[in-house]
């Protein structure tokens, strides 16, 4: 057992889980007490202690799966047993009462058990379909070098995933039982229960590939922390779970913020108003004044490329820099391809990801010609809109690649710009080693710029953010 | 007989379901093992979790199973030792001199002299208890320290007196919403609890728990349209709590359905910025302008 908690701690680290010495052995102690009998309990027991943070928490289910695997027998019961409320077990059909029931139900059967599961809600049943599912149709070959998104897609496509939201939507409304007459909630409430069912797939592949012996190397393919993906290449629900980092994120930021500018220690004396104030006590200075603290917040405005595949990017980090508003004396917001255009109100407006992108497809902001960038024209546009608000006060933040299509580089304009700033940053989302290859502008700008930064994943840009304020 | 058995703790951590189950707290099997290790290794446990999610509760439930009083230590921004942990009782002190109760200077400095903060208290406490420490995210960083001593090793040191060491080692639970990261040292002294909303039909099974007599069909809903809701990107997602409130409101008014102008007419008990419900009720309209037609 104690090697088997090292080996998973091992595979923790490998994928940037900080696990100490004495967490391995706070977690071993536990196993001591725990009922060893029932694998959710030991699961608990050791993530209580080695994991930390929620958002670690789906990387240690999966590694957990491939560490500690368990005999295919087991799974079923070990599955009926995870879930003790069974309250909504009346709509199992009477033949499969038992979980090992399925394997004689025809797929059509399966879909329809699961449609209802879906639309029930009915968590214990859908967990228990899984398993039969995944097994029934990933169709492991140890031998394959596939990876678990491989087998999670047949699985995915053999069961028509993309269906299965018109289906519940369907059954719902022949069962008479009908919870929204509107059709946005119980498409929401719909859409969302399949989502997860598809997770629970991936998850359930990940946990059959280790019992079938395929090395976790293989297995392991997406297992990447959110907030360390990379955004220019990260899979569609990583961007979704970053998006929801944002908000807490910048909560922290600001949280952060307010408390170093929170005045430390007394301001300087306010000389003229310690007078005034020792005149009731005879001239005698007896309260001092001091001045009021004025703590400095910065100006910021920040420039973002929105071209192709730096765009998601570039969205993050201005959501991520308006909502700590609060922190900074003004945030402003622009973004370009080949105009700059300020969406500072889009921004403040929209708080959801996908609707602010939908606002400035819809406006077309950033573009006048094409959708290749063009950083000269930019930057001339941006310093002609801001050439009066750009003072000692402010800090210019740029993102973006800086890969101009080889046209005019706009080096004179950020110069005037960087000597007008109190500092100009430049956040480029793209590897290090790709600077200056090809087309980049990066060790151009580099020169004029205070700093420049690689900021791929929602850590660096933490960290940056961390440094502005 | 039963009398020989020790209701203080927990036996195993079926039994720790059941006796939260009896006072009415649907503990998920995670809740359940780790509240047991908890008490089997005698950790303090942090549970962290979007607002509304039970996370209190669960503490109030822990000293209700297990029959100890509750100290509750409620933290905010700028708490010090003097509110957290001990103050000296100078009026006490300046009488016992002015009397000449007290001939040393040092005779002052003594337990009698003390005013004992919700932390000192749990560590006094001649009975075991449950010390919740409410809002951990709440502290300032440099107030994190005030814990580590106690959560480590279930002590309080004063300077003039020495170590106070507590009897029993209480119960410890720290509740958090995340606003702030918090240090190392003190997540690594707790087991890590995450409480997140629950699936739609534990959800039910949590409304049918706290609103005896509430229709088994209306609780249902009622948990799929929160569920609903929280997947429909709110500016604050609506949470257990919400719902319970919402539950009962339409208990009272003798609801068995659930439909958009029950939702529309009370979703200020669901929903808690206005935003969000003109946001919602624009939909509503929209989706049921698109139905007649």
């Amino acid at each position: 057992m104690i090697e088997t908690v090292q080996r998973l701690s091992h595979e923790l680290r490998g994928v940037g889980i900080p696990v100490s010495q004495s967490d391995i052995i706070a977690a071993i102690a536990a196993l001591r007490v725990i009922d060893l009998g029932r694998r959710d309990s030991v699961r608990t027991a050791l993530a209580s202690n080695l994991v930390r943070t929620i958002s670690h928490r789906p990387a240690f289910d999966a590694l957990f799966g491939q560490v500690f695997t368990h005999p295919d027998s087991s799974s079923l019961a070990d599955a009926a047993a995870s879930d003790a409320d069974r309250t909504l077990d009346g709509r199992l059909p009477d033949d499969v009462a038992s979980p090992r029931g399925f394997a004689h139900l025809d797929d059509e059967d399966l879909r329809r058990l699961l449609v209802n599961a879906l639309g029930g809600a009915n968590s214990w049943m859908q967990r228990v379909l899984c398993r039969e599912l995944v097994r029934r149709y990933s169709r492991i070959r140890p031998e394959r070098p596939s990876g678990a998104a491989y087998y999670a897609y047949q699985v995915r496509t053999r069961l028509r995933t993309e269906h299965l939201v018109a289906d519940i939507l369907a059954s719902d409304t022949r069962h008479g039982r009908d919870p929204f007459r509107v059709e946005f909630l119980r498409r929401t409430s719909a859409e969302h229960a399949v989502k997860e069912f598809e997770q629970m797939i991936q998850s359930e592949v990940r946990a059959l590939l280790a019992e079938r012996g395929v090395s976790p190397a293989v297995a392991r393919v997406p297992l990447e922390l959110p907030e360390e993906a990379d955004f220019t290449t990260a899979a569609e629900e990583t961007i979704a779970e970053i998006a929801r980092l944002i908000a807490p994120v910048a909560r922290r930021l600001a949280a952060n913020a307010a408390r170093r500018t929170r005045p430390r220690s007394r301001g300087a004396v306010d000389l003229r108003r310690t007078i005034r104030t020792s005149l009731s006590t005879g001239g005698v200075p007896l309260r001092i004044a001091v001045q009021p603290p004025r703590p400095g917040k910065a100006r910021l405005v920040v420039l973002a490329d929105i071209s192709g595949s730096v765009a998601r990017f570039a969205l993050f980090a201005l959501q991520l820099m308006i909502a700590m508003r609060s922190a900074f004396n003004s945030v402003r917001a622009f973004v370009f391809v080949d105009t700059a255009d300020e969406i500072t109100d889009i921004l403040s407006r929209e708080h959801t990801f996908a609707g602010v992108f939908s606002q400035i497809n819809r406006a077309g902001l950033g573009t006048r010609v094409g959708d290749s960038s063009d950083y000269g024209t930019a930057l001339r546009s941006f310093e002609t809109q801001m050439s009066t608000e750009i003072d000692a006060r402010t800090t210019v933040v740029i993102v973006g690649d800086a890969r101009g299509n080889n046209r005019e580089s706009g080096r004179d304009t950020l110069a005037r710009i960087a000597r007008r700033a109190h500092a100009v940053h430049l956040l480029v989302p793209e590897p290090r080693s790709l600077w200056g290859v090809g087309d980049s502008l990066v060790r151009e700008y580099e020169l004029l710029c205070d700093s420049t930064t690689e900021c791929r994943s929602l850590r660096q840009l933490t960290h940056v953010i961390h440094d502005l304020l | 007989m039963m009398t020989t058995q020790d209701f203080s703790h927990f036996g195993s951590s079926d039994d720790v379901e059941h006796r939260l189950q009896k006072l009415g707290y649907v503990a998920t099997r995670e809740v359940a093992d780790t509240v047991f290790l908890a008490d089997a290794l005698a950790k303090p446990v942090l549970v962290e979790g979007p607002a509304g999610t039970g996370k209190t509760e669960l503490a109030i439930a822990i000293a209700g199973a297990t029959s100890r009083p509750l100290i509750r230590l409620q933290c905010h921004e700028g708490i010090d030792e003097a509110r957290a942990l001990y103050e000296w009782d100078y009026r006490k002190q300046l009488l016992s001199i002015q009397s000449g109760a007290s001939q040393d200077v040092a005779d002052v400095f003594s337990e009698q002299f003390l005013i004992a903060r919700p932390l000192l208290q749990a560590v006094r406490s001649p009975e075991p208890v449950v010390l919740l420490i409410d809002e951990v995210d709440q502290l300032d960083p440099e107030s994190e320290a005030l814990l580590l001593e106690l959560l480590s090793a279930f002590q309080v040191t004063i300077p003039e007196i020495g170590t106070l060491r507590s009897v029993h080692s209480p119960s410890i639970v720290l509740t958090s919403n995340g606003n702030r990261d918090l240090s190392d040292a003190l997540r690594r002294r707790c087991l890590y609890l995450h409480i997140g909303y629950p699936p739609i039909d534990r959800e039910a099974q949590i409304i049918r728990a706290r609103l005896p007599g509430v229709d088994a069909e209306l609780a249902h809903r009622v948990a799929q349209t929160t569920a609903a809701l929280r997947s429909f990107d709110l500016k604050k997602a609506p949470s257990v709590s919400e719902a319970l409130d919402w539950a009962r409101t339409l208990m009272l008014l003798g609801a068995v359905e659930v439909n958009d102008e029950l939702l529309l007419s009370h979703a200020n008990v669901l929903i808690k910025h206005q935003s969000d419900i003109d946001r919602l009720s624009a939909h509503l309209s929209a989706a049921a302008a698109e139905e007649s037609r």
